[in-house]
């Protein structure tokens, strides 16, 4: 059975094959488990959200197009959408004010590179804990793009906005923690 | 597309480190999954199932109708009972008239006429109709069955509500001429709701068919106004109510048919009650 490819995976849930979708879940529920879990802390919630994420993906099964994204992203997609609903029914979502002042000054991408990469214990351990402040899409965007090493264009479709918004999100997300890193300094 | 690879060590060494302990799928998520999965293909026998038992349960019903040989059905007994009914009915009312039989009973014209054949017409199962069982309210009340209803009855009537309430009879003061046979009482109650008079007395008239010789019913708030004759006893009967300072003025009087009453009596009675002195010195009829 796991010999199944993508392809067959996905024409096995179009005709409604049990096996397909034991399979698809099988396959791809840890890694959406992973992803849910990480915003959403309580395990039963993140379980939750990711059996209704399998559930709304047989049931639009047509609307997946190979061509746009590979599988497993796309249930990322289903996955991120469930959770930001989720999150916005479980309090509202908060806009820190903060963001407006990282636009006072420019910072060049080097030099927010070598702020965020000093190899010292103690900027570790101060991101651990400012990664937990940033708002739900900026802690989405890090840590795809940098714990699960995401291209940005996958990331992009995943949370349903174009890539180069995106990159000026994370542009915006970086220079944040740098803001405050030297406030905190 | 060549996207610059941000390294920001600092930065993915903390969400390593952060989510190193991300919790694991837990074990009995597949079997929830099942779980989830399952309930629609689950539901969809159940309704199946269902709606084969409620298909089997009507089956069952048709089948075991009684057939028409068997249980002739409700319309088939009214059917029957029809021709027997339809006679009696027009025949004991008044005369068979075609234009009112074609309005109760929209049928041709030639069942009509032979609904409306005096021939049908059977004294024997008129005869057979009881006046007591007849009811002044009852359809089946014509001029030949109409029941005998003493009209000394409305007088044994009042002076039982009088009794009741405590009423004293009046005394008639006035003199009625010499040999005359009129016979007249009178009473004064109280208006109020509990005794109602009128409302009493109204009810005891509705118990004498308009079609009783000499009826006559003349009511409003103020008076009532009511007039028999016993043609069995050849007697006339009159009673006559009417509101006077807050009481109720009751004046009942008959006398053999053809008697010429006076009504000076009861206007003396009536204006001594309103404190007036009479001025109704010359008798009239009433």
């Amino acid at each position: 059975m796991s010999a199944l490819t993508e392809k067959d995976i996905v024409e096995a849930v179009r005709k409604g094959r049990r096996e397909g979708q034991t399979e698809m879940v099988g396959r791809y529920a840890q890694r959406i488990f992973a992803m849910i879990v990480k915003q959403v802390p309580d395990v039963m919630d993140a379980q939750e959200l990711t059996q209704d994420t399998f559930m709304r993906a047989f049931s639009h099964i047509d609307s997946y197009d190979s061509q746009q994204s590979s599988l497993s992203t796309w249930l990322c997609r289903i996955a991120y959408r469930l959770m930001l609903d989720f999150l916005k029914r479980s309090g509202p979502l908060i806009v820190p004010l903060e963001s407006a002042e990282t636009g006072q000054k420019d910072v060049s991408d080097e030099e927010l590179e070598a702020e965020l990469s000093t190899g010292r214990e103690e900027r570790i351990g101060q991101l651990m804990q400012m990664v937990d402040d940033l708002p739900a899409d900026e802690q989405m965007l890090v840590t795809l793009y940098y714990f699960e090493d995401c291209p940005l264009t996958e990331i992009a479709y995943i949370m349903g906005v174009e890539a180069k918004v995106l990159a000026n999100r994370l542009y915006r997300t970086r220079k944040k923690l740098y803001m405050k890193l030297n406030v905190e300094r | 597309m060549n996207e610059k690879r941000y390294k920001d060590t600092d930065l993915r060494e903390a969400l390593r480190r952060k989510y190193a302990d991300t919790p694991q799928l837990p074990a009995d998520f597949m079997n929830n999954m099942e779980r989830k999965m399952n309930p629609p293909m689950i539901r969809r026998w159940w309704w199946v199932a269902a709606a084969a038992s409620f298909l089997l349960i009507i089956g069952i019903g048709l089948t075991m109708m009684p057939t028409e040989e068997t249980a002739p059905t409700a319309t088939k007994v009214v059917a029957k009972m029809e021709p027997q009914q339809s006679p009696v009915v027009v025949t004991s009312q008044e005369e068979p008239k075609e234009e009112v039989a074609s309005v109760q009973q929209p049928v041709s014209k030639k069942a009509v006429k032979k609904q409306a054949k005096p021939e049908k017409y059977t004294p024997t199962a008129v005869s057979a109709i009881h006046p007591e069982d007849i009811h002044y309210a009852s359809a089946e009340q014509t001029k030949d069955t109409l029941p005998y209803l003493n009209p000394a009855r409305v007088d044994e009537f009042i002076a039982k509500m009088a009794a009741y309430n405590n009423v004293k009879q009046g005394e008639l003061e006035c003199t009625q001429p010499a040999g005359s046979n009129v016979v007249s009482s009178v009473y004064v109650f109280p208006d109020n709701k509990e005794i109602d008079v009128f409302g009493r007395l109204l009810q005891v008239a509705c118990c004498y068919s308009d079609e009783t010789p000499g009826y006559l019913l003349s009511f409003s708030h103020q008076q009532f106004f009511f007039e028999l004759k016993d043609m069995r006893e050849q007697l006339q009967y009159r009673w006559i109510a009417e509101r006077v300072n807050g009481k109720i003025l009751l004046y009942g009087t008959h006398a053999p048919l053809g008697t010429k009453e006076s009504s000076a009596c009861y206007q003396e009675y009536r204006d001594e009650l309103m404190h007036i002195k009479s001025i109704n010195k010359n008798p009239r009829e009433i």
